[in-house]
């Protein structure tokens, strides 16, 4: 008998003849290549995660305690960039003068009980986070479902997971802690410096290091995931309906398929059980199978594959809600995703699957929508806006810029705004047009960095601001 | 003053227990291949200073020590056997790069090359290849 997981690697080696020509098989080639340093300095390179984005920075820093991070600040010359766990897809930290970690300033600082509050380090890993609120029994309200970054990598670009009623993580912040470029730690919280408690909620890294972070939470909850599996035209209709009935909701359709995975999450009472999980990297791995062998007939890789995909069963799985969350992420990805109005999110979502399955047949990775509550932190893409979030992907190894070139007038045309830490082509006046608090957040960058330290060549650019 | 949370305790407790097991299990894994003079010299030669140690625990250990990622595994020394023998340079080259599922430099922001180096040594348990 074969394995469940194998059938759809079987049912497409069936399908292929001895006869194909090579040239049907479309597998991408690799246009990622390795960075060359500039001659004058043959320093070590400092790449994020998927490898799009690259530096050399001439130093790299990872201070142990606030104190010795005053003090490099103070000692420092030239840009400064902040460095998380190297998760954004945009040119949000490159610099070749200095990078700093924050890594080593992590864990809980203090916690409120009757508040339910908690103060995290800022190098405090999303991972970390779950079995420290835990053992004091608390929760963060939502999370995304990649959990590797630090938290204030993650707010300073408002990432977010779904839920209709539900903000991303910036939503959340009670108060923060900031470090100028002189050395001085400054406290904002909603009664204090309440402008910039504003402006950093969601700060691209751009006022200042962020030293630590407390947040709002919740007691402690499980959640029971839902996993199933429906054709995109019935679920479409009825999308609006299940975002609104269960706590967190999102959906990713798999192209040329017709079929889309719906994924549920809601509190329950009901014990941990650890049902069977859908591996996603090897399901993603099953599709570039698909997408290499069956490109040349769209007819046949949606027979196929979105017939495999109506016969699959759904899961169910209850644990605490951060293991809930998270996913593990092994193969790698670049992304571009867009924050749109929810009324018209769904018209934009029909529109990027439609020029995807007409012009892009190499495109294999799913498409991901989520729900998210507006907020108010200044530059965050959820500003006073409820929106639904439409992720699209490519292959690391796979060059992203025609697809997401294409999508993305899509995605501006229906009002979108880019997620921060994800590729996108947004220019200073785009930003200054959707952006209410735009203005504001610039005068206040000027004011608390008026040198410029923390800017780099793509926040210059950005915020208008002269490179030289 | 920042209080020392129960986790950063039992994390450092953790990492102590994981690389003393990965150690025990690099051990015995070479006292089965080896004479007693190479097993002693290879577990002088490819031990973890604290300091690589730590960064192991935070960069390397989570996908090298689970089958099921597709990483090669600390201690599988026939697989690291067929890495290696492209070079030690080509493999540090990949390291950095990244490769395959592994994000450029396991995403150690304060690894040096020489680090990477070392850790690549420690979960071939080889004391030295060629460069």
């Amino acid at each position: 008998m074969i394995p469940r997981r194998d059938l759809l690697k079987t049912l497409i080696a069936a399908s292929l003849t001895s006869a194909l020509p090579g040239s049907m098989l479309l597998s991408q080639q690799a246009f990622a290549s390795s960075p060359v340093p500039p001659e004058s300095a043959k320093r070590f390179p400092w790449k994020n995660w998927s490898g799009n984005q690259h530096c050399f920075p001439a130093q790299r820093l990872a201070p142990k305690s606030e104190a010795e991070l005053s003090e490099l600040l103070r000692q420092s010359t030239g840009t400064v960039r902040a460095v998380g766990s190297g998760h954004s897809f945009s040119a949000l930290v490159p610099s070749d003068d200095t990078l700093i970690s924050i890594r080593h300033l992590n864990g809980l600082a203090d916690i409120d009980d009757q508040r339910k509050t908690a103060t995290f380090r800022a190098g405090t890993l999303l991972s970390e986070t779950g079995p420290l609120l835990l053992a004091n029994q608390q929760a963060l309200f939502n999370m995304p479902d990649v959990d590797q970054q630090t938290l204030a990598g993650a707010i300073a670009t408002a990432t977010h997971g779904t839920g209709r009623e539900l903000h991303s993580l910036s939503g959340y912040i009670d108060g923060l802690s900031i470090m100028t470029a002189a050395g001085e730690e400054i406290q904002c919280s909603p009664e204090r410096h309440s402008e910039l408690f504003r402006a950093a909620q969601v700060n691209l890294g751009a006022l200042g290091i962020v030293t630590s972070i407390r947040m709002q939470n919740r007691d402690a909850y499980r959640l029971k995931r839902e996993t199933m599996w429906l054709p995109i035209d019935e679920l479409l209709p009825a999308a609006e309906t299940l975002s609104k009935e269960n706590r967190h909701f999102e959906f990713f359709y798999i192209p040329f398929t017709g079929m889309a995975l719906i994924d549920t999450l809601n509190i329950t009472a009901a014990a941990i059980a650890k049902g069977e999980e859908l591996d996603g990297n090897s399901g993603v791995m099953d599709l570039k199978l698909a997408r290499d062998t069956l490109s040349w007939s769209p007819k046949l890789r949606q027979l196929i594959v979105g017939s495999y995909l109506k016969y699959q069963s759904s899961h169910s799985r209850i644990d605490q809600s951060y293991a809930i969350y998270a996913n593990n992420r092994n193969v790698r990805f670049n992304e571009m995703e867009y924050h749109l109005p929810v009324e018209t999110g769904l018209q934009a979502l029909k529109e990027v699957i439609q020029t995807l399955e007409s012009r892009f047949p190499e495109v294999f990775f799913p498409i991901e929508c989520r729900f998210i509550k507006g907020e108010e932190a200044w530059l965050s893409p959820f500003y006073q806006r409820d929106s639904l979030s439409i992720a699209v992907h490519r292959y690391f190894e796979e060059d992203y810029l025609p697809f997401f070139k294409a999508i993305e007038p899509i995605f501006q045309k229906h009002q979108g705004r880019p997620h921060w830490g994800k590729w996108n082509t947004f220019s200073q006046q785009q930003s200054a047009e959707i952006y209410p608090k735009w203005n504001e957040f610039l005068a206040l960058r000027a004011e608390y960095d008026p040198d410029g330290r923390f800017l780099n060549p793509y926040l210059k650019d950005l915020f208008g601001i002269n490179r030289s | 003053m920042l209080k020392k949370t129960a986790l950063q305790k039992n994390f450092k407790h953790l990492g102590a227990s994981c690389i003393t097991l990965i150690c025990s299990l690099l051990l015995m894994m070479g006292l089965t291949a080896c004479s007693d003079e190479q097993t002693s010299a290879q577990a002088a030669a490819v031990s973890l200073t604290p300091r690589l140690e730590q960064l192991f625990m935070q960069s390397c250990v989570n996908c090298h020590s689970r089958p099921e990622t597709g990483a090669p595994l600390a201690g599988d020394r026939q697989t690291w056997q067929k890495i290696l023998s492209k070079g030690l340079n080509v493999t540090l080259e990949n390291t950095i790069n990244g490769y395959g599922g592994m994000p450029p430099g396991g995403q150690c922001f304060e690894c040096t090359p020489e680090d990477l180096s070392q850790m690549i040594l420690f979960m071939a348990q080889t004391p030295s290849v060629k460069p």
